[in-house]
């Protein structure tokens, strides 16, 4: 096929085949977080009652890989195809996460059967990474002579460092993690668009500069609603084709004043993990897809939104097709 | 059983690349935030920090070091759909997501992103990547940016070569309808020379040849992650069919660059 311009392009289809979920068994209330992490009464009051924050999945005890490995346990439909994996990709928030030169999703793979997939971490679009990891998925997938060839997408961090627990006045981390197989053919979960708006200028010192907290809290909803209408656009939705917006976790009331600001039903929007395990970072999506799915929220042949911003700032939207 | 990549015709050919290398620090060398990261990042391995590279400020940022041989790269003022930052050794601002500043610094306002976590390979599959993106339909102008920095703040957990200078290599790739730049990657391999001579025999005999240290290059590395782009940057605008490789012996990774 071509682009409109006449070049040669490969037709492309990216598909979620599944979604594994973990989510360490403790839950931590915020009010023991922020007590170990500075937080006063107020900004307790403010995460639990104005942003609806109440509890934390972490894992104190285990390490990066140690998330990672969980969650591709309980990707089931990956046993006895591993050697069609292509591709694994972390989608990392955190550019930096482990002492250099270690690299534990290498020595992950290794002991999963998947020491022969071309293996890497994709980072600088902050908590809006895992959706940039699915396109870059798919564009890999879609050279490949083989269709029977595999992707794997990661994500899940350790809240090991301040800027890593907390997002100031915004929201709290936690260590949610999440495994998708993604292939060329699939017909379920089919991506249908993907849209990225990046806002270099809200780079910086969000806690110590209030100025920028405040540019960039008020540009939030304008430029997440400018990725959403994108994807729309592109994949040819109106807002009342969906099913279902799956957005990042990071609080309810941002969620609530962008549904309300495009007129999209707040019980549509899948808010539950908010609430009971937290914002972990870029597996947000695909742990509230796993979400959707399961309450039969997401039903075959849905179409529904992922959407997602990160610090730095890059805020995307991206569209599908159950 | 070893698996190899296989090729992509991504119609992205590089007509550009630039090779800087630099001395002094960033002032983000001095940043307290740094020393937080980093004690922050080293206490779960049990790892002493470099208190002298703290004390004394060592270090740059990918953001500053990358900016100016961007700018001579780009000085055309043709827009890039694509900007790919890729990485071994952390930056200075190791949470700092540079590659969307510089990606704001070119024309056009390109989506940008960084790799990293591959060792040496990364770079490979930067240039991957922006084929991939060429193959797919949504790039026509990308810039991928290679760059490494001389400080580790922390006690490396084994050993690791780290380059003698800031070093940052700027590939611009465009458009090329007769079919362009294709990389081919493979990990386990028994024999990466033969494999790398195999690739390099399909690019007929006058084809030059470039090596990294895991290949027989320059051992030790004076520049372990940009080395090789700086001797590719030597043969750009090129007369010839060009073969870059590089194994990273940690991760048994072998890479090529082919350029027909």
């Amino acid at each position: 096929m071509c682009d409109r311009s006449g070049v040669v392009i490969l037709a492309r289809v990216t598909a979620l085949e599944a979604v594994a979920v973990h989510l360490p068994p403790r839950a931590v209330p915020i009010e023991a977080v922020g007590e170990r992490i500075g937080l006063t009464p107020r900004q307790l009051r403010l995460f639990r009652r104005f942003h609806g924050l109440d509890q934390l999945r972490l894992d104190p005890d285990g390490k990066l890989p140690d998330l990672l490995d969980a969650a591709l346990d309980g990707l089931t439909e990956l046993r006895g195809r591993e050697r069609h994996v292509r591709f694994v990709i972390h989608a990392r928030s955190m550019p930096v996460a482990v002492p250099h030169p270690l690299n534990p999703l290498h020595d992950l793979l290794a002991a999963r059967g998947l020491g022969h997939a071309s293996a890497f971490t994709v980072t600088h679009h902050a908590c809006a990474v895992g959706l940039l990891a699915i396109d870059l998925a798919g564009r890999l997938l879609a050279g490949e002579p083989d269709e029977r060839a595999l992707a794997v997408v990661l994500a899940g961090e350790k809240t090991f460092t301040r800027d890593a627990q907390l997002v100031p006045e915004t929201g709290i981390f936690a260590e949610g993690a999440a495994a998708c197989l993604i292939s060329a053919g699939g017909e379920r979960h089919r991506m249908l668009s993907f849209a990225v708006r990046q806002r270099p200028e809200f780079d910086g010192r969000l806690a110590e500069d209030a100025d920028l907290l405040a540019r960039y809290q008020r540009a939030y909803p304008n430029v997440m609603v400018e990725a959403i209408e994108a994807a729309l656009e592109q994949a040819g939705l109106r807002l009342g084709d969906l099913a279902a917006i799956l957005p990042h976790n990071v609080n309810q009331a941002s969620w609530r004043m962008i549904s309300r600001r495009i007129g999209f039903p707040l019980e549509k929007v899948v808010l539950d993990n908010v609430r009971s395990v937290g914002h972990s970072f870029a597996a947000d999506g695909l742990i509230n897809l796993h979400t959707a799915t399961a309450r039969g929220l997401v039903r075959r042949g849905d179409h529904y939104l992922i959407a997602a911003a990160g610090v730095g700032a890059t805020f995307s939207a991206m569209a599908m097709r159950s | 059983m070893p698996a190899a990549a296989s090729a992509h015709r991504p119609g992205l050919r590089i007509t550009r690349a630039l090779a800087r290398r630099f001395d002094g620090r960033s002032p983000a060398s001095l940043d307290p935030d740094l020393r937080v990261f980093v004690s922050d990042l080293v206490r779960p391995y049990g790892l002493p920090l470099r208190e002298d590279l703290l004390g004394e400020g060592a270090g740059h940022s990918y953001e500053e070091l990358a900016a100016g041989p961007l700018r001579e790269a780009l000085a055309d003022g043709e827009p890039v759909d694509l900007l790919i930052l890729a990485f071994d050794t952390p930056d200075v601002r190791p949470g700092a997501p540079s590659s969307l500043a510089l990606g704001r610094a070119v024309p056009g306002s390109p989506l940008a992103f960084a790799i990293c976590d591959q060792g040496t390979a990364a770079a490979f599959t930067a240039l991957r990547l922006a084929a991939a993106h060429r193959a797919t339909g949504s790039c026509r102008r990308a810039v991928v940016v290679l760059a490494e920095q001389t400080a580790l703040h922390h006690e490396p957990p084994e050993p690791v070569p780290l380059p003698e200078r800031h070093a940052v290599v700027v590939l611009v790739c465009e458009d090329d309808p007769a079919g362009g730049l294709e990389v081919r990657q493979a990990r386990g391999v028994d024999d990466p020379a033969r494999t790398v001579r195999g690739w390099a025999e399909e690019l007929g005999p006058g084809a030059a040849v470039l090596l990294d240290a895991g290949l027989g290059g320059e051992r030790p590395p004076a520049q372990p992650f940009t080395g090789l782009w700086a001797l590719l940057a030597e043969q750009v605008p090129r007369q010839r069919p060009v073969l870059a490789a590089g194994y990273d012996r940690r991760l048994g990774v072998v890479s090529a660059l082919m350029l027909p």
